[in-house]
């Protein structure tokens, strides 16, 4: 019997040549062993792709279920456009006004407060200019 | 992937803006709630004689007014909303990128104000904001709309006369 080296050596011809040949036997119980092997791959296989695609199913269904839940949030918790607190412009015009007022008493205080922080800022400048003189 | 995309999605869609900010809190206990549509202010640049004294001079300020596209103000007394409505405030400006305008912070009081600038023209803004807040009272008060630095600064002008 050959071994797996010398198979492994053997060209192409040489194969075909062997397997032609009807004086060679293969081993008892070769062929059913063979055909049990097969069927055993062949089933892992099928177990192999059966599995992927439940997985795949699984991460599409939840991605679905994401896609959905993102969609209801988006319809069902964006806030509306708040009414109009007011139906007259004229009251509107005037609250318009309250605000650039607050704004602007806002704005005087931070003017204020620069001033009096740039006075302070120019105490030190007025000893020094003192002791100098 | 597809599910992290659309829980990106989700938090998009709640981040806060000047809208939601005020939904959140009109209603709340000692808040006061003020909201005027850009229809009311397209209204209000139809009233006659909508002019200002700015600087001497009458100024229109019916082109400003009616390009506006929204006011939210929120006067809350409330002082469980307060710090939580600041913090909202303080993330929608760091969100939006508003360029900080003054900030003055005296005896306890916060006062800061923002502008959005308009990238496309420097020369103009998208809004204001205001922020006022104290441990006893906040004022948030968002102008949303475009408008020119100079016509922006002259009603404000005008308004501290």
């Amino acid at each position: 019997m050959k071994k797996l080296e010398d198979i492994e050596r053997m060209s192409f011809e040489e194969l075909e040549k062997v397997s032609l040949d009807g004086g060679v036997s293969s081993p008892e119980g070769f062929g059913e062993r063979l055909e049990g092997a097969v069927a055993g791959l062949a089933a892992a296989g099928e177990g192999v792709k059966t599995k992927g695609v439940r997985l795949r199913t699984a991460a599409y269904s939840l991605a679905g279920a994401a896609m959905a839940a993102v969609l209801m949030l988006l319809v069902l918790g964006r806030p509306g456009t708040p009414a109009d607190s007011f139906d007259d412009p004229l009251l509107a015009y005037a609250e318009v006004q309250k605000s650039f007022s607050l704004i602007s008493e806002k704005m005087s205080k931070t003017t204020e407060l620069v001033l009096e922080a740039s006075s302070e800022m120019n105490k030190p400048k007025e000893i020094i200019d003192k002791i100098t003189k | 992937m597809i599910i992290a995309a659309s829980m990106l999605v989700a938090c998009a869609a709640f981040a806060q803006d000047g809208k939601s900010i005020y939904n959140k809190y009109s209603g709340n206990n000692g808040v006061e709630a003020v909201y005027i549509s850009p229809s009311m202010f397209k209204m209000i640049g139809e009233l006659p004689e909508l002019t200002i004294d700015a600087a001497g001079d009458e100024m229109d300020i019916s082109p400003v007014v009616r390009s506006l596209n929204g006011m939210y103000i929120l006067d809350s007394s409330n002082s469980k909303v307060n710090e939580s409505l600041t913090s909202d405030v303080l993330k929608f400006a760091e969100k939006e990128k508003f360029e900080l305008l003054m900030e003055a912070s005296d005896e306890g009081e916060l006062v800061r104000m923002y502008t959005s600038a308009d990238k496309k023209d420097g020369d103009f803004i998208n809004g204001f904001l205001l922020l006022a807040s104290e441990p006893e009272e906040c004022t948030f008060i968002y102008i949303d709309g475009s408008m020119s630095r100079a016509d922006f600064e002259a009603l404000m002008a005008a308004s501290m006369q």
